[in-house]
């Protein structure tokens, strides 16, 4: 193309030239913009990290022992909030900084992404809806490992497709730490390995990369294979002794396969976030409009760039679901949270790659923006969202409510750590299927959460009624999101 | 102008010539498509999937019809292309009489076109332009570049009946025919007499371009349904001896005119009919896959619209005649494929019809309960059938191709009520040439239903957003952006000028589609058919 000359500077060069100061500062205020809304609001500590808390406080070597004995997850995200629980505390906002800033992470690696596989401009959309993209700022609020996982992931799409453009030795090195990462962090990385690992093999098969021959991909791509193998090596005794232990799926054998209607919930959590069963039932009612993004694809064409994000997205999920013909309960968006970057790259490649005029991108861009700030207020504000359990208020509320001699009772049995997470001040007890409930000289606060759980409800239904036959009336029930309090005198 | 004009310029396609694993990654994904198609009917066909028992139906009718075209259409690109080679050099010299008929468009349209005529190689040719418009600039341009000048005084059977008085002037064994925006690359004829050295080829037909497609939306659109029958389904159509005329860049055998009698000039679809006759008569066609001539493409709305007019009531007219005629089973499939086409009219109606049933009425054809289960059935049968299309398409078919034919679905109901009828079927629209404003007439229809099916999703949203009443807008929301992507092609932005418009006969107003020439349906169920920039005649 021919530059058209500005005084002495060609408009290209003048252009390239702002776009090199510009997009830095556009791309620090999204990640500033992206690093607030994953500090606030603060929600409450929920029972996984609970968890995950416990087991920090633990010296390392009991809390590595309980991982491998009772836990189906790699130790690198352990061992990070073990360090810093001793650095930071475990404060609430303590132990979610390591989430955070994985998640403020994943903002700049979502420009270089794009900016790899696209262009600048694709990459400075797909950062800001990283920024603002509510699955991402949900799990970058919760001192879990998914959103460390999304970290690796990018990283490792990065690596990938810095090798199949340029083929540099950064490129592998980013994509062996990135898979090396994505493996210590949370097993179900393997499904999004695997669809790399399959676009390296196409590329092989094709005997082309970046326009190379076959050889010079096939040696480094051994090499990644067995870098990433040695660093990984030494995860073996522990995920062997995981599995001779027999390590606890967390969750329930299939008894059917997953609706469509789990599969779309899926879908739609993974781009608009965690909502209401009510607004979700609507949400999935509209799936019809997909068929509209069907249609827009026609006579776009392909790229190496899109059957690589694509891959990125169909090759986890199809895996998920078909683990999920095993344990029902593992078609769940947050391990197969990897599809997350190539799912938002690709919406940014589709509104600065396929409108042509720069009005229509822009506001296209705000569109897609705007739209997924909506389900973000949505997913951070109401109280109906199922994935919200508030036992901060709960049990701010039972301190300033107990008096001496009352008893906690709670329900199910599991949620113990959030108990002693938030440490009411006041004895308190499990109760349990059976079991003869504790004596109580003053009053009982029996705090129920899981409720949609039928075994749950019953076992709180049938404690409540014990107590109210023993003499006891009921003074007060409080409700919190997903958290239940019955106060009985 | 020439140096503007971009007939002149190097085609920027080229039909795509499918190599043994193209067609066999087709073949898988037809193989895909099929089970998938499968187990959505088998799911639909139960009994206790019934709602609203006329919706039901009704839907059923659609699916049916939308499921016969396209496993025509798989059925058709799944073929296995004849071996390609270039026509046979036996070292017989053809002559040929390369007719160019004209009524009233100007000259700067026809002259590069008898310009390239009489420099084709590879016959010795005879050009005549054909001028039924009795103009002497006409004869000037013709003798002016050493090509006869044919008139005659009686201008019955418009097109047809030109091409025909022409015949019994003329003596050569092969007669081409170019539509004058046609311009023909020095290749034509040595690309196509080749064939004639088979005694039973009776014409070889050659891709339509539209070599405007790049200046103007309209023709952009036109030319990617285009694009996509003469590459695949054209050369699926010849793979079963059974491509067709198209009415131009075509070359025939002179005996295999006179056998059939000729064009039929009392036809609604003298193209359709003769090749149907041709065919009928034991004759058979070759395509050649390269583009050899270059055309307009139609340029405005009205255009496209008073075209696709003229092919629906052509095409479904003669559905009878594809009946009758005595066809080897194969060919006789493919017309019916081809001439039902624009049946698909009816069933985007009741497409459009259901959500907003359900809507206002709560009626719908499957039973409620089956909602999850239809989306399970439903995804994998539709994105495979898009799939399809694309993978034939080769990136060319386009979703704004996908929207112009369901922005005028109201075109082939109206052809099927005026065939049925047997009414004269008088253009509603005069389609100007070069028109740069905003047409909102030829797209009423279109923005009429969109409007509707808007209002009725806001009233929904507004009354009673249930998922149910959800989902039926996000149905109805589709077909809204669909409708309305079609009418873009009414906007003036979709009109700019490609510098050569096609010029559409003052006298168009009120003509008689009897008298025009044949429009071809050549396209799978949901895809378009092509416009061609053929003029529209007057009533003798």
């Amino acid at each position: 193309m021919t530059a058209v000359a500005v005084g002495r500077v060609p408009v290209d060069e003048v252009s390239r030239s702002r776009s090199r100061f510009r997009d830095p500062a556009l791309l620090a205020a999204v990640t500033v913009l992206g690093a607030l809304l994953r500090l606030y609001p603060l929600r409450s500590i929920w029972l996984d990290e609970a968890i995950s808390v416990t087991q920090a406080r633990l010296p390392y070597s009991r809390m590595v022992q309980q991982l491998m004995n009772d836990d189906l997850h790699p130790p690198l995200w352990a061992t990070l909030l073990w360090l810093d629980v001793r650095v930071l505390g475990d404060g609430p906002l303590a132990v979610r900084i390591p989430a955070v800033l994985a998640g403020t992470a994943c903002i700049p690696l979502m420009y270089l992404l794009g900016r790899e596989l696209y262009d600048r401009r694709a990459g400075l959309l797909a950062a800001v809806l990283m920024a603002v993209a509510p699955l991402a700022v949900w799990y970058s609020g919760e001192a879990r490992m998914y959103v460390l996982y999304l970290f690796w992931s990018i990283l490792a799409l990065l690596g990938q497709a810095r090798v199949l453009r340029r083929g540099d030795r950064t490129g592998w090195v980013l994509f062996v730490v990135g898979s090396a990462g994505m493996f210590h962090t949370q097993y179900f990385s393997v499904l999004q390995l695997l669809a790399q690992h399959l676009i390296f093999a196409v590329a092989a098969f094709r005997g082309r990369l970046g326009g190379r021959r076959v050889d010079p991909l096939l040696r480094p791509w051994l090499l990644s294979m067995a870098a990433t193998a040695v660093l990984c090596l030494p995860l073996l005794p522990y995920v062997l002794q995981q599995l001779a232990n027999g390590g606890r799926p967390g969750g329930a054998p299939a008894t059917a396969v997953v609706s469509p209607y789990v599969v779309a919930a899926n879908l739609v959590w993974s781009v608009f976030g965690y909502h209401s069963d009510e607004l979700m039932t609507r949400l999935v009612a509209l799936w019809p409009a997909a068929m509209l993004l069907v249609l827009a694809l026609l006579g776009k064409g392909r790229s190496w760039a899109t059957s690589l994000l694509t891959a990125a997205v169909v090759v986890p999920l199809l895996g998920a679901f078909l683990i999920s013909l095993q344990v029902r309960t593992f078609f769940e968006v947050r391990y197969f949270i990897s599809v997350l970057p190539a799912l938002l790259l690709l919406a940014a490649r589709a509104v600065t790659g396929w409108l042509s005029r720069t009005g229509t991108r822009v506001a296209a861009a705000a569109v897609v923006t705007l739209t997924l700030l909506a389900g973000l207020g949505d997913e951070q504000f109401d109280q109906n969202n199922p994935r919200l359990y508030d036992y901060r208020s709960a049990f701010q509320y039972v301190q300033t409510q107990a008096r001496p001699g009352d008893l906690i009772l709670y329900a199910p049995e599991y949620l113990t750590p959030v108990v002693e997470y938030y440490d009411p001040g006041q004895p308190s007890a499990p109760i349990r299927p059976g079991a003869p409930l504790p004596p109580a000289p003053g009053r009982v606060l029996l705090l129920a959460s899981f409720l949609n759980e039928p075994a749950t409800t019953e076992l709180t239904d049938d404690t409540r009624q014990t107590l109210l036959r023993d003499g006891r009336t009921l003074q007060q029930t409080k409700h919190w999101a997903n958290v239940t309090l019955w106060v009985l005198s | 102008m020439t140096a503007t004009d971009p007939r002149t310029a190097t085609p920027a396609w080229q039909p795509p010539q499918p190599s043994g694993r193209d067609i066999l990654r087709f073949r898988l994904l037809v193989a895909l498509s099929a089970a998938a198609s499968l187990w959505y009917f088998v799911w639909l066909l139960q009994p206790h999937r019934i709602g609203n028992p006329a919706l039901y139906g009704l839907l059923v009718l659609a699916e049916l019809f939308n499921l016969a075209q396209a496993i025509g259409f798989w059925w058709t690109c799944a073929r296995r292309p004849h071996p390609w080679s270039a026509a046979p050099a036996t070292g017989h010299r053809w002559d040929v009489d390369l007719f160019i008929p004209v009524y009233d468009e100007p000259a700067v349209v026809v002259e590069p076109v008898v310009r390239a005529a009489v420099a084709l190689r590879g016959a010795r040719v005879r050009v005549a332009l054909l001028d039924d418009g009795d103009r002497s600039e006409m004869r000037s341009l013709a003798l002016r570049h050493g090509a006869a000048y044919l008139h005659r005084s009686t201008h019955r059977g418009a097109k047809a009946g030109n091409i025909n008085d022409a015949l019994a002037r003329t003596s050569a064994p092969l007669v081409a025919v170019l539509d004058c925006d046609h311009v023909p690359g020095p290749r034509f004829l040595e690309a196509t007499v080749g064939h004639f050295a088979a005694p039973g080829v009776g014409f070889v037909q050659t891709p339509q371009y539209y070599a405007n497609a790049a200046q103007n939306g309209t023709a952009a659109l036109a030319w990617s349904q285009q694009a996509l029958f003469f590459g695949s389904i054209a050369t699926g159509k010849a793979a079963h001896d059974s491509m067709f005329c198209c009415g131009t860049n075509v070359v025939f055998r002179r005996a295999a005119l006179e056998a059939a009698g000729g064009f039929p000039e009392t036809s609604l679809t003298e193209d359709f009919e003769l090749s149907v006759r041709m065919h009928a008569t034991g004759w058979r066609s070759v395509y050649v896959p390269e583009v050899l001539a270059q055309g307009l493409g139609p340029e405005d709305a009205a255009s496209y619209v008073s075209q696709q007019l003229r092919w629906a009531r052509g095409c479904i007219s003669a559905i009878p005649q594809v009946l009758g005629a005595r066809l080897p089973l194969r060919v006789r499939l493919q017309y019916l494929l081809s001439a039902s086409y624009f049946l698909y009219g009816w069933t985007l109606v009741v497409y459009m019809l259901m959500p907003l049933l359900r809507i206002l009425f709560g009626a719908q054809p499957l039973a409620s309960t089956s909602a999850a289960g239809f989306l399970l059935h439903f995804a994998p049968y539709f994105v495979l059938s898009i799939a399809c299309v694309a993978r034939a398409g080769l990136g060319a078919y386009t979703f704004g191709a996908f929207a112009l034919p369901a922005a005028n679905f109201w075109v082939g109901i109206v052809s099927t009520i005026r065939a049925v009828l047997r009414r004269p079927a008088a253009f509603v629209v005069t389609p100007k040439q070069g028109y740069g404003g905003w047409q909102p007439r030829v797209v009423a229809p279109a923005l009429v239903v969109a409007g509707l099916l808007l209002a009725v999703s806001a009233w929904g949203l507004v009354h009673n957003p249930t998922p149910g009443v959800l989902n039926g807008v996000a149905f109805a929301l589709i077909h809204a952006v669909i409708l309305l992507r079609g009418c873009a092609v009414a906007l003036p932005s979709a009109h700019r000028d490609s510098g050569l418009r096609v010029p559409v006969p003052e006298r168009a107003k009120g003509v008689v589609v009897g008298r025009a020439p044949l429009a071809l349906p050549r396209t799978p169920p949901g895809v378009a058919p092509v416009p061609r920039p053929e003029h529209v005649r007057e009533a003798s």
